[in-house]
């Protein structure tokens, strides 16, 4: 859960904010779930380890934006999908350093200053943590100029431009960004399941990833927590209720496509939409956003 | 200040701009004229630099602009607005004006993480220049509005007033009364004429209705079929028979 909010809050700064499809997220998951998880196998500290992680997944985040400057709506996303495509290839084919479809098993569990994260509590607990930090860094970028630049990205790229903003920076700087967050989310996906193979990162987990912030409510960090913690729920509950697995499956499937359709007729703007800045307020507090 | 020599454009086998030279001195309202069509908007778009020209030359200011990237252009203190109006629809009307100067401390990368209070500060000044604009607009009441839920004319108001927070040298304006009723246009006009005067704006502006340049403009450029057919006082413009010609055709 807190996983995938970390992950999606990155995926929020590209989609939400900058208004970009990015299909590339399971790309940038699995570069950071991978380069943890061997960093830590060869023994590299854990908390260097996942920045590391989110790191190089900037680092393909950043060639990303440079390739797809050009691009918008639907070409993009085309673009992102052929980019996640690869470098899923590159996890089965290179088997020398992932070991290919038989994946990476027995991934250490995190370790911080002598002290091994081993009971699921005590996990949660460095993860909420992990998740606070996240929130914060984001929320300060989001709320600031920066933020309202990316939206202006989103609003009208050409009126953005002719005010003087250098849109191809700004929207690298976003989609590395969003990489950063979805590497370490990788890495703490890794850490937690301990084994991870090329089918953790396929199409159908960004599909997961996007659904979540859609219905969250895009351009809202809360609303992305609020959508990761509410499809987790959906997607373990049958395991809880008893039901078989295959029927648990195709539950799930359909209880995913209803939630979608009934939020898009309902609420468009997701659970939590997006928060407005108010004049009153902004100028006692210079520049605070609360929810409209 | 603005000086265009030879510019050209082509689209295929259309000459959309042909040879066009023209001068924009410091401190004036300039007008550029002609039929539909006539390569009114694709010479500002070659201007501003969001088309590249095939030939010609471009000087802003004394410096060669010609193919700059349109950001690069903006920041030497010529802005755009648009004729199919272009606001930020999903920003409330504030934001819409707080985003557009380009000295915004907090759009680097850096900025929001360690420069919080210097970043604080800018941005209780630009609100408070915002909404000092708002207020010289009459658009005050609905600075917390959405874009997108104002009436087209303010619409159009709106997107001018976030072209003046970019403190500009010269405002480039496409249409600026497109489609927009009377009043609208009158509270324009009054609007740029105090512009000009008090910030010492110069203008440029592409108009259809005669009448609107006839009153605001000091000098007039014609241009139809891409070429440049015409230039002078709004007196001369109007009673020049190639100007005539082109826009009510011949008399055969």
């Amino acid at each position: 859960m807190i996983i995938y909010s970390i992950t999606c809050i990155g995926l929020n700064i590209v989609v939400g904010y900058t208004g970009f499809f990015s299909f590339a997220r399971a790309a940038f998951f699995g570069i950071g779930a991978y380069t943890s998880a061997l960093l830590v196998m060869s023994g590299v500290p854990f908390l260097i380890a996942i920045i590391a992680g989110g790191i190089l997944a900037a680092i393909f985040g950043w060639i990303l934006g440079l390739i797809t400057v050009e691009m918008t709506g639907d070409y993009f996303a085309l673009a992102t999908f052929a980019f996640a495509e690869m470098t899923r290839q590159v996890f089965i084919n290179w088997t020398g350093l992932t070991r290919g479809p038989l994946g990476l098993p027995g991934i250490p569990r995190p370790e911080i200053f002598g002290f091994r994260f081993s009971t699921n509590q005590a996990y949660l607990f460095l993860y909420i943590i992990l998740l606070i930090l996240v929130l914060i860094i984001t929320e300060m970028y989001v709320k600031s100029p920066f933020g309202r630049l990316l939206k202006t990205i989103r609003e009208d790229e050409t009126a953005a431009q002719s005010l003087g903003k250098n849109i191809a920076k700004t929207k690298n700087i976003s989609i590395a960004m969003g990489a950063f967050f979805g590497g370490v989310g990788g890495a703490l996906y890794a850490h937690y399941i301990t084994y991870i193979d090329p089918s953790a990162f396929v199409l159908h987990i960004t599909i997961f990833f996007l659904i979540i912030v859609i219905a969250g409510g895009m351009g809202n960090n809360y609303g992305t927590i609020l959508g990761a913690v509410m499809l987790v729920l959906v997607r373990e509950l049958p395991r809880y209720l008893g039901l078989s697995p295959a029927f648990a499956a195709s539950l799930q499937q359909m209880v995913y496509s209803s939630i979608l359709v009934i939020l898009m007729l309902v609420r468009p703007r997701g659970l939590l939409g997006e928060r407005k800045l108010l004049s009153e307020q902004s100028s006692e507090e210079g520049g605070q956003i609360r929810n409209a | 200040m603005l000086e265009t020599k030879g510019i050209e454009k082509n689209f295929g086998g259309l000459k959309a701009v042909d040879n066009v030279s023209i001068k924009v001195k410091e401190g004036t309202i300039m007008g550029l004229i002609g039929p539909n069509g006539a390569g009114k908007t694709t010479f500002f778009n070659l201007i501003t630099g969001f088309l590249g020209a095939d030939s010609g030359e471009i000087k802003f200011k004394g410096k060669d602009i010609t193919n700059l990237k349109p950001y690069l252009i903006s920041r030497l203190g010529m802005v755009r607005t648009f004729q199919q109006t272009r606001i930020f629809p999903e920003m409330t009307v504030l934001e819409n004006l707080i985003v557009a100067p380009q000295d915004n401390v907090g759009e680097g990368f850096f900025d929001p993480i360690f420069f919080r209070k210097a970043l604080k500060d800018d941005q209780k000044e630009k609100i408070s220049i915002a909404v000092a604009i708002l207020k010289d607009m009459g658009l005050s009441d609905q600075k917390d509005e959405y874009a997108k839920n104002l009436p087209y004319g303010e619409q159009k108001r709106l997107e001018l007033m976030r072209a003046v927070m970019t403190s500009p040298d010269i405002l480039l304006l496409d249409e600026p009364t497109a489609g927009v009723s009377q009043d609208y246009t009158d509270n324009m006009k009054t609007y740029i004429k105090k512009l000009k005067n008090e910030r010492g704006i110069t203008f440029f502006i592409i108009e259809h209705k005669m009448s609107f340049l006839m009153e605001l403009a000091e000098y007039l450029y014609v241009i139809d079929h891409g070429k440049l057919i015409a230039s002078g006082t709004p007196e001369e413009i109007q009673n020049n028979p190639k100007v005539i010609n082109a826009y009510l055709g011949s008399e055969g």
